[in-house]
């Protein structure tokens, strides 16, 4: 029996109701007020659980995401680099539409396999799979039992869950939604991952579940 | 808009609670199981359900009747829906299977893809019958939602082979509560999973209680 990962997606930010390809420390949103009220709600909803630890990419996004319930328990956050969303490098900022006009074979090929094909400049899955890797491989060693949150980006939760599952990377754009500040559990058991529950959003209010999201 | 696939797992039974092999025995829901299916047909009655699917145990019948009768749409039977078949291990305990069929019993723990229950199925069948009934929904129904009433082993080997994950790692891999929802949508390139494991729409006291 060991820990139980609680995967969270950020809240709303204004590239999550647009589309846009946001990734890197120079590109960084925060919430937008209703992303806020997300993050409140996650925390009312969740302040029962005993946490043991929390892990937070360090963009702003997710560092509000996880600020409310951190306050509240007086736990601190652990950063950690490994758990970024996707570098985008090139493609910072843009929209899908435009990258279909000017980078329209790249584009094609990263939407078709985003494992082994890379936005110019910026990441390929596998990277990104090596690199959460490490930050679950801490976890795992440090927290025999118990619950820990794990705070990070919708590319990023979705090739972690991929990972856990057996599932190849390249599949993690086509096989899951993830909309913004959605829950997956997964217990680490005796005979590996095990999913309780993916994409859970039922602790938002009806008007934050209905908002528009990527 | 593409077809959306409602997976929901029967409500509670005895065994359920208690953890033995029930497979074709076909028992009926406990009282907290009645009102896991009526908790079921508030929350979801208001969904435009284009068709509706069942396995025919009376497990799975009794958890989507209340729904049928207040939208008025009939439930579709079918055989490939149905619960892994146990064979020898019906309705006993895992620790009289261990003792009585202990290679059979670690083998089939260790891939129930391609190891069957004493006498009964391989995952790997239950994955071929399960494909052509997700198969006819696809061919009949090009969009819309449609619910798929089945077991806890039938969904779990249904994700699996939607996701592209081995079926002999459906147990280990998958955890599905009774009363669980998970939604798939048949996207354009392929099974995009909205959620797994939803049980929002159960009142609380039914919602923590214990069972497999």
């Amino acid at each position: 029996m060991g820990a139980t990962l609680y995967f969270l997606r950020h809240g709303q930010t204004a590239y999550s109701q647009t589309g846009g390809y946001c990734g890197t420390p120079a590109n960084d949103p925060g919430l937008t007020p209703e992303g806020l009220l997300m993050a409140k709600a996650f925390a009312q909803a969740y302040r029962e659980v005993p946490w043991q630890g929390i892990y937070v990419s360090p963009l702003r996004r997710t560092i509000e995401t996880a600020q409310p319930l951190c306050e509240l328990l007086s736990l601190p956050m652990q950063l950690r680099d490994g758990l970024k969303e996707v570098g985008y490098g090139h493609w910072e900022g843009w929209h899908p539409s435009d990258l279909a006009r000017d980078y329209h074979d790249e584009y094609m090929q990263w939407l078709t396999d985003p494992a082994w094909h890379a936005p110019p400049g910026g990441e390929r899955g596998i990277d990104i799979a090596r690199r959460t890797t490490l930050v679950l491989d801490e976890i795992e060693n440090r927290y025999p039992e118990g619950n820990v949150l794990i705070v990070s980006h919708k590319a990023t939760i979705r090739i972690m869950l991929c990972q856990l599952m057996g599932l190849d990377v390249g599949r993690y754009r086509d096989r899951f939604e993830m909309l913004v500040a959605a829950l997956s559990v997964v217990e680490l058991a005796d005979r590996g991952p095990k999913f309780w529950v993916i994409g859970d959003r039922s602790y938002l209010s009806p008007e934050l579940r209905s908002l528009p999201s990527t | 808009m593409s077809l959306m696939l409602y997976f929901l797992r029967h409500g509670e039974t005895t065994a359920s609670q208690t953890g033995t092999f029930c497979g074709r025995l076909d028992i009926d829901l406990t009282a907290e199981g009645r009102l896991m299916a009526e908790d079921f047909a508030n929350v979801y009655q208001f969904l435009p359900w284009t068709a509706i699917f069942s396995s025919p145990l009376r497990r799975t019948v009794e958890t989507v009747q209340p729904l049928c009768d207040r939208i008025a749409l009939d439930m579709q039977l079918r055989e490939g829906l149905k619960e892994i078949a146990y064979g020898n291990w019906e309705g006993k305990t895992p620790q009289q299977v261990n003792q009585e069929h202990h290679d059979d019993y670690v083998r089939w723990l260790a891939d129930p893809g391609w190891n069957s229950p004493s006498g009964g199925e391989k995952g790997i069948d239950i994955a071929r019958r399960s494909s052509e009934v997700l198969e006819e929904i696809e061919q009949t129904h090009r969009q819309g939602s449609v619910l798929v009433v089945s077991h806890k082993s039938t969904i779990r080997i249904m994700l699996c082979t939607l996701l592209g994950i081995d079926v002999g790692r459906y147990r280990d891999r998958i955890g599905m509560p009774v009363a669980s929802v998970s939604i798939v949508e048949m996207a354009e390139h392929g099974p995009l999973v909205h959620v797994m494991g939803d049980r929002a729409h159960l009142r609380t006291e039914l919602r923590s209680r214990k069972g497999t």
